[in-house]
């Protein structure tokens, strides 16, 4: 079943590794615009190597290659800025990382660093961004207080913040909520649920009842026996869930293997 | 059935009779090492501090004779009855301080960046780079090792003979600086490698390039480590005597420029010592001496736990 939205990122034939040893092997995936594309797969299969592969967050690793294109609207990854292409395309990673500055600096050093200096400005895409995170009603009064302050989910909501303080496009979630208690879970999960409808996610998740929960479509991957990562199906959650094609696929998400 | 109701509850027993292999009969044995031990590394702990509160103490009661608001506001007077205060001596100390951190803070702080952030991209595409970066790190390695006397040497031979800069404030900042950059280096480094990745991560994943990175994530954070390594070094400063014997000469007068000759408070201690027979009066400028050092730690701690309590936000 195709994606009924158009897509907004291509994969194609696309391979990674890691010096010799591959650690994706021939991805093809077309990542639907506006919604929300969950990455499910035991552990080491190359989820994260995937993930990180879109906003080229693997290039900060040494001896590094790839094979293959990787594609958003019909521009190749490789040929844009790699500074341009993180503006567009956001992270949220797995332990939420403030900067030990305070809760506005948080927010407003994305637009800083891409040279807003207006202070008016800066008050506005500072409030509207952790409005859209819902969090503006918890710290609007303590702006200035270090981000560290907060506890670990509204961390994480404040890094959200801080994604969508630069406006990107798309939004990469590396399992978002895994260092998270089940409250401070449930309100990420809404969260993701909220931003699908302006922003592309793409989430990977160790859990599959929360990929169950927030996605619109799941791609599942497993490795071969060299370990080298792949794609084994790849489509709307729904169908993934309960009538997979593949028989791996069943098995995993029945919980009789991972 | 009654018969192996019996038997059941023979097994039962025979379990629970089983004699535990590991008992604790040694607890006695344990608690007394314990204590022993204790005893000891309290003994170590009450030797060095009474050690140091010894030297203090002896400096301090000999010192503070001759400590007076005229001592510390009249100028040496020179000769060998070592007449005068010390007023010129305390100037001249904190000109050395700025002067040489001034010259060493950026030198050394941008070494150390350059070291941590920027050495692994270019050693993997440049086996040159990488020796030549290799050879950087034994060298900071090594200049830390150094007697402050060789320091001493290569200044007077460098910054007072050969460049023709004579005894003066100028040479001697930069023999000093020479002397602390590999402090400042290590320290700088050490805190640029204990922040953690994901906030270089966190910034770049935003846009931000690498210069940015840098400036508003990185060195922010390993502030409080680099401050410590530039305290470390005004107390090396302080304290350091011969290197400023051969580059900054002795004059007791007040330096006008950074080309005049001048004489720090440790120098001052050392030549009154030395040279004089008041040694009561080094004693007092010791006494001062070390009194500004522990002023200068505490000030210091103060600030550094300003600092990171405000970036880690704990406080307000």
């Amino acid at each position: 079943m195709e994606p009924k939205n158009r897509s907004k990122i291509q994969i194609k034939k696309y391979s990674f590794y890691y010096g010799d040893f591959e650690a994706l092997r021939n991805i093809n995936i077309d990542i639907p615009e506006n919604q929300v594309t969950a990455i499910i797969g035991p552990s080491g299969c190359g989820k994260s190597t995937f993930l990180r592969s879109i906003n080229r967050m693997n290039e900060l690793i040494p001896d590094v290659h790839t094979k293959g294109e990787l594609f958003m609207e019909d521009m190749s990854l490789f040929d844009m800025d790699v500074v341009n292409l993180r503006k567009r395309v956001g992270m949220v990673f797995q332990r939420p990382n403030p900067f030990p500055k305070t809760i506005y600096d948080n927010v407003a050093y994305g637009p800083r660093a891409h040279g807003i200096r207006d202070r008016g400005i800066l008050d506005e895409i500072v409030e509207q961004s952790l409005r859209s995170a819902v969090l503006w009603n918890e710290v609007k009064d303590h702006l200035q207080k270090s981000g560290l302050a907060l506890s670990g989910g509204q961390q994480q909501r404040l890094c959200i913040a801080r994604a969508l303080a630069v406006e990107p496009e798309v939004i990469l979630m590396d399992e978002p909520a895994s260092a998270l208690d089940p409250i401070a879970t449930l309100r990420i999960e809404e969260l993701i649920r909220e931003l699908a409808v302006n922003y592309t996610i793409v989430i990977v998740t160790h859990n599959m009842h929360q990929a169950g929960r927030v996605s619109d479509h799941t791609a599942f991957f497993s490795m071969h026996k060299d370990r080298a990562g792949y794609l084994v199906e790849f489509g709307p959650t729904r169908q993934i869930f309960t009538r997979p094609e593949k028989q791996l696929t069943e098995d995993y998400v029945t919980g009789r293997f991972g | 059935m009654n018969e192996s109701l019996r038997s059941l509850t023979r097994t039962k027993t025979q379990v629970r009779e089983r004699k535990p292999r590991i008992a604790s009969s040694n607890l006695a044995q344990r608690k007394l090492t314990q204590r022993i031990f204790f005893g000891l590394v309290w003994a170590a702990g009450l030797i060095a501090v009474a050690a140091l509160v010894w030297i203090i103490g002896y400096v301090m009661v000999h010192g503070i004779q001759v400590i007076n608001l005229e001592f510390l506001t009249t100028r040496p007077a020179g000769g060998v009855s070592g007449e005068g205060g010390m007023s010129t001596t305390i100037v001249t100390t904190l000109y050395l301080i700025v002067l040489t951190i001034a010259i060493a803070t950026p030198l050394g702080v941008g070494a150390a960046v350059y070291l941590v952030e920027y050495t692994g991209d270019e050693q993997r595409e440049n086996w040159l780079v990488a020796r030549l970066v290799a050879i950087a790190r034994t060298g900071v390695e090594i200049l830390a090792g150094v007697p402050s006397i060789l320091f001493g040497l290569f200044g007077f031979a460098l910054f007072v003979s050969f460049l023709k800069l004579k005894f003066s404030l100028l040479s001697a900042g930069l023999s000093g600086a020479c002397l602390i950059l590999p402090v400042i280096i290590r320290t700088s480094e050490e805190a640029l490698l204990a922040v953690p990745r994901s906030y270089r991560e966190g910034s770049l994943a935003l846009g931000a390039n690498k210069l940015q990175t840098n400036l508003s994530v990185v060195l922010p954070a390993a502030m409080p480590g680099i401050v410590t390594g530039i305290v470390l070094s005004v107390g090396r400063i302080m304290a350091e005597t011969a290197i400023f014997w051969v580059t900054l000469g002795g004059s007791y007068r007040l330096p006008q420029d950074l080309l005049s000759s001048g004489r720090s408070m440790a120098l001052h201690v050392y030549m009154l010592a030395s040279e004089t027979r008041a040694f009561e009066k080094a004693m007092g400028t010791a006494a001062i001496l070390i009194v500004s050092i522990i002023f200068l730690n505490l000030i210091i701690n103060i600030i550094s736990r300003r600092i990171s309590s405000r970036s880690m936000g704990r406080m307000r």
